[in-house]
């Protein structure tokens, strides 16, 4: 056979299948949060957190060689949606879904989750529902347990403050009404009164009217549990009905939007928070400076907890070489890995174990006036 | 028998190509060409097509950018005059109506509210809670106002009051110099979606904006602005945020190509972003490419085929046919029956004429074995007759050598005869020589005069007649002698015998003998005697009119023989008459000179011994200038 002949013929071959290489084929990774509507600003800070920390693993080589790619879903802060996502990305193939930034959706998709076999990571859920249980769900988050004891002491302990109201958000109530619970139980043990409380619906209730009903029972205290948009609306009413109290929140209260938001209305107020923004660790201040170039805002709470989340899931896939198999046994061996606001150890049960803070809101910034230390 | 050639014979000695080869390059070189064409075509398209493509997209870029500027200019213009109306109007009823028209009026405001001084919300339109009395001092156009005290366009953030992500407008309201509030327009962002699409001209383009930090604020896809995507990781938006405007390829994460261009608006720092799937702008070009990779691969296929039925119609029956021809080199005639199944005229042909040709051959070599057939039996008859003929010659050569030895006898007898004759000879004429001496002693007196002279003749004649029986006895004799050879030393002999000679010449005469020193040989020391006296002799006789009479007797090299010479330096004779010069009684000179002495048996004489002893005997001579003698006696017994 002549060699043009035998060239013509590999050059056909050569020209119907190029390609073919190393497996570079991307890590699919979920991402399900709230990201629109009143509530949304959780859900996109947690997102952007989340695109950072993939994009800064992406650049330094991935897992292994393999880009994670991260496949984002709304959940719409709807249970049924939360469902809906979840099982979609499920069946997309990916090793883990970052999600959900509150409980109540996260409780939704919990039974769903464990059935699926695909670990779910959450940045910011931290209802004691999940506490304790030898599951498919982690969290970098402390749990109610200890954010409410904590708050609960924390008030007990100022002067002058006898009775608290609870006012907690029905959709989210995985988190709320377990948090309150807490609260009060710690809040009635320590001697004080916790035994009204006001369970609205985020965008259903009229807060204006709930404002009244809280002010006439009178308190010392009012504490929020409820996204950081109601916070604001509420303390804005409250303060207009002429209340003079001190206002607390949960740790949800903690974004950008309270402060823009809120107005005067929220100085003072404090939350018990698990985020510091103003965290003088190397690791936390370079994350501030390149999340804010990135997305051209500081950080809050959402993003920095799920950037975390995505560096502890990326330190488990490493160990599983880009696996979903094995991958909850390796995030149960994460122990002391370096966090933006210290180090994050993930106990038998996928819970974590780390400091809180009680924050309070002056002249526009988040200041810290307490660190409580999970060994107390 | 003529070897048969081989095919691998063939190939080594010279570079020669099967015929499929050729006919394949006969075909490839075409195609390959009509291929190269093709893919010339495609790049070309594709450059000019990138080019179209390109200005197309700065065409769509300029004409979004005006828009979205027009639209910036148009709202901050809006709230400014909005502003300055309401600065004009102090009563509260008013405003409320004046919001209310301006929601009604412009449709890109989805709320309108306005604020005291202290950021409190004194008077809204259009939202869907109960805004009044919120105190809005905590945002950041809010304070942008107060700090600037000028009209602001916000940054995206979810509205308050519709849960939409939206942008603010914002101005001052000013009256009497002092700032009495702001006057806020939250703005729909699927209005300003609206605005850019009317700009998408061609299908499956988009275009889309997004803000300074790469947060979306308009999109085809409303669910991304809503989520409030971030395209700041883009490259083109980075680049955005530095140049003017961009053009390139983008490659999302479905490995799908974009043809991407952007530009920034400058106020605002907003990023307009308009991209289009390379595979719909390359539309044209992959239709053509598509074609190209169809030809080569139709190419291919035909140049495959041409290779198997060019095997199968050409180079396979005339491989077929080169066996038979080596086949019928070996002498083994094939049948026209098995003549392979040409589906060409002109190998069909070829094949025939092959076969017709074979048998030609067939027939002139059974042609040329019968001739053969025939040589051969002509050569026997020839081989029988030159038999004969040998027969014939061999008894005749019996018959010569019968005849010759009868010759042989009859010489023999006739020299006998001779000898005897000439030796009985001697007797009479001794008695008649006697007889005549004693009458002319005795009877001289009695006798006249003439019978005296008459009978002095007769003594004479028989006195010569005497010496000349001697002579031819001596010569007959010659004949019967035995050679007694011996070597020689010529020279003493040559000396000698001219010594002996000159005794019996006249004294007075001057004679000058010179001799070389000779080299001896093997001869009858008598007869070459003999033959030297005769030589010398003859040249005394000859110089005998000579003042000085000159003699040398030396040699010389002639073919390799010594040649022995006697030269003198007498009369001479004419060459003409040199063959004559040996003949028994032949004399070339005239009587006078015979009278002198002579028998004409000398050099005859000579002649004989030199003959005798194998050897040759010539003369070299010019009249007057004297002659010279060669003779040569050979080593070797002869």
């Amino acid at each position: 056979m002549p060699v043009a002949y035998k060239l013509t013929i590999l050059f056909v071959i050569a020209a119907l299948g190029l390609g073919g290489c190393a497996d570079t084929s991307p890590i699919l990774v979920g991402f399900s949060a709230q990201l629109t509507g009143r509530q949304g600003e959780l859900g996109v800070a947690s997102r952007n957190g989340a695109e950072l920390a993939v994009e800064q693993i992406n650049a330094r080589g991935g897992i292994d060689g393999r880009p994670i790619q991260l496949i984002v879903m709304d959940d719409q802060g709807e249970p049924e949606t939360a469902r809906r996502v979840d099982a979609e990305l499920v069946k997309q193939g990916v090793v883990a879904i970052i999600g959900h930034p509150t409980s109540e959706q996260t409780s939704a998709v919990f039974e769903q989750m464990n059935q699926s076999g695909v670990v779910l990571l959450s940045s910011t859920s931290s209802s004691s529902k999940f506490t304790g249980q030898d599951d498919l769900f982690f969290r970098v988050i402390p749990s109610n347990e200890f954010i409410g004891k904590a708050l609960a002491r924390y008030i007990a302990g100022q002067p002058g403050i006898q009775k608290i109201v609870g006012v907690y958000d029905l959709n989210n109530k995985a988190f709320t009404e377990t948090l309150w619970f807490i609260i009060q139980n710690e809040f009635v043990s320590e001697g004080g009164d916790a035994r009204v409380d006001f369970a609205f619906g985020s965008g259903k209730t009229d807060l204006q009217t709930l404002a009244g009903e809280i002010v006439a029972q009178k308190p010392d205290a009012i504490v929020f549990m409820a996204a950081a948009v109601d916070v604001a609306l509420m303390s804005q009413y409250v303060r207009q009905l002429g209340f003079e109290g001190r206002l607390f929140s949960s740790p949800w209260g903690q974004t950008r939007e309270l402060i823009e938001k809120g107005g005067k209305s929220v100085n003072g107020l404090e939350i018990v928070a698990v985020y510091n923004p103003s965290h003088p660790s190397t690791a936390y201040v370079q994350f501030t400076s390149q999340f804010s170039e990135r997305f051209g805002r500081a950080p809050t709470l959402g993003a920095s907890h799920s950037y975390e989340a995505v560096k502890v899931l990326a330190d488990a896939l490493k160990q599983t070489g880009g696996q979903a198999a094995g991958l909850a046994d390796a995030l149960k061996q994460t122990s002391n890995f370096p966090g933006l606001q210290g180090n994050i150890s993930i106990d038998e049960f996928g819970d974590v174990v780390r400091e809180v803070y009680i924050v309070r809101v002056e002249d526009g910034n988040f200041n810290i006036v307490e660190i409580v230390s999970p060994n107390e | 028998m003529i070897k048969p050639v081989v095919n691998d014979e063939i190939r080594h000695t010279r570079h020669l190509s099967p015929l499929r080869v050729l006919l394949f390059r006969l075909f490839f070189v075409p195609m390959v060409g009509i291929s190269l064409i093709l893919i010339g075509m495609t790049v070309y398209h594709a450059s000019t097509l990138l080019d179209e493509i390109r200005h197309e997209q700065q065409t769509r870029i300029n004409s979004l950018t005006q828009i979205t500027d027009q639209y910036i200019d148009d709202t901050s213009n809006l709230i400014h005059t909005l502003g300055h109306m309401f600065s004009s109007d102090n009563e509260g009823v008013h405003r409320t109506e004046m919001l209310k028209n301006i929601r009604e009026d412009y449709p890109r405001f989805t709320t309108v509210y306005f604020l005291d001084r202290n950021g409190k919300i004194v008077l809204e339109n259009g939202s869907m809670v109960n805004m009044l009395g919120l105190d809005l001092s905590g945002e950041p156009f809010y304070k942008a106002v107060i700090n600037t005290k000028d009209s602001y366009v916000s940054e995206t953030f979810i509205s308050l009051e519709t849960g939409l992500l939206t942008i603010t407008a914002a101005t001052p309201v000013i009256s009497d110099g002092q700032m009495i509030g702001i006057l806020v327009g939250e703005l729909d962002l699927a209005y300003l979606q609206k605005v850019i699409e009317t700009v998408n001209l061609k299908p499956g383009t988009q275009s889309f904006i997004v803000d300074r930090v790469g947060n979306i604020i308009a999109h085809p896809n409303t669910i991304w602005v809503e989520e409030q995507r971030n395209l700041g990781s883009l490259p083109i938006v980075r680049k955005s945020q530095l140049a003017f405007t961009t053009s390139s390829f983008y490659y999302d994460e479905n490995q799908q190509t974009y043809v991407i261009g952007s530009a920034s608006i400058s106020d605002q720092g907003w990023i307009i972003v308009t991209s289009q799937p390379l595979s719909q702008a390359m539309g044209p070009l992959i239709v053509l490419g598509g074609i190209s990779l169809l030809l080569a691969f139709l190419s291919a296929a035909i140049l495959h085929w041409v290779q198997t039925y060019s095997r199968h119609i050409i180079s396979e029956p005339l491989a077929h046919l080169a066996r038979y021809t080596d086949q019928l080199a070996e002498g083994d005639y094939p049948l026209e029956q098995t003549l392979p199944d040409f589906q060409i005229e002109e190998l069909h042909r070829l094949g025939k004429s092959f076969f017709a040709m074979a048998e030609a051959v067939r027939q002139h070599t059974i042609a040329l074995e019968n001739a053969n057939a025939r040589l051969q039996v002509q050569v026997q008859e020839r081989e029988l007759a030159e038999e004969e003929i040998r027969k014939l010659n061999a008894e005749l050569e019996k018959r010569v050598r019968q005849r010759t030895a009868e010759l042989e006898v009859a010489v023999n007898e006739l020299e006998t005869s001779s000898y005897t004759i000439s030796h009985d000879l001697r007797a009479p004429l001794r008695a008649i020589h006697g007889y005549i001496s004693i009458l002319l002693e005795e009877d001289r007196y009695r006798l006249s005069s003439s019978s005296v002279l008459y009978l002095e003749k007769v003594r004479e004649n028989a006195l010569t007649m005497g010496t000349l029986v001697d002579s031819l006895l001596a010569f007959q004799r010659l004949n019967r002698i035995q050679l007694k050879k011996q070597t020689i030393d010529i020279e003493t002999l040559a000396r000698r015998t001219f010594a002996a000679m000159l005794s019996i010449e006249n004294p007075e005469r001057n004679i000058e003998f010179t001799c070389d020193a000779l080299p001896p040989c093997q001869a009858d020391t008598d007869l070459v005697r003999q033959a030297l006296s005769a030589l010398i002799s003859n040249a005394l006789k000859f110089t005998h009119s000579r003042v000085v009479a000159r003699i040398h007797i030396g040699f010389t090299q002639i073919d390799g023989r010594v040649a022995y010479f006697i030269r003198d330096n007498g009369i001479g004779f004419d060459m003409r008459y040199s063959s004559k010069l040996f003949a028994i009684f032949q004399h070339l000179h005239s009587p006078s000179l015979r009278e002198s002495g002579g028998t004409g048996v000398g050099l005859a004489f000579v002649q004989r011994i030199i003959a005798k002893h194998g050897g040759d005997i010539w003369a070299e001579s010019e009249i007057d200038k004297g002659a010279t003698f060669y003779f040569t006696i050979p080593n070797h017994a002869g």
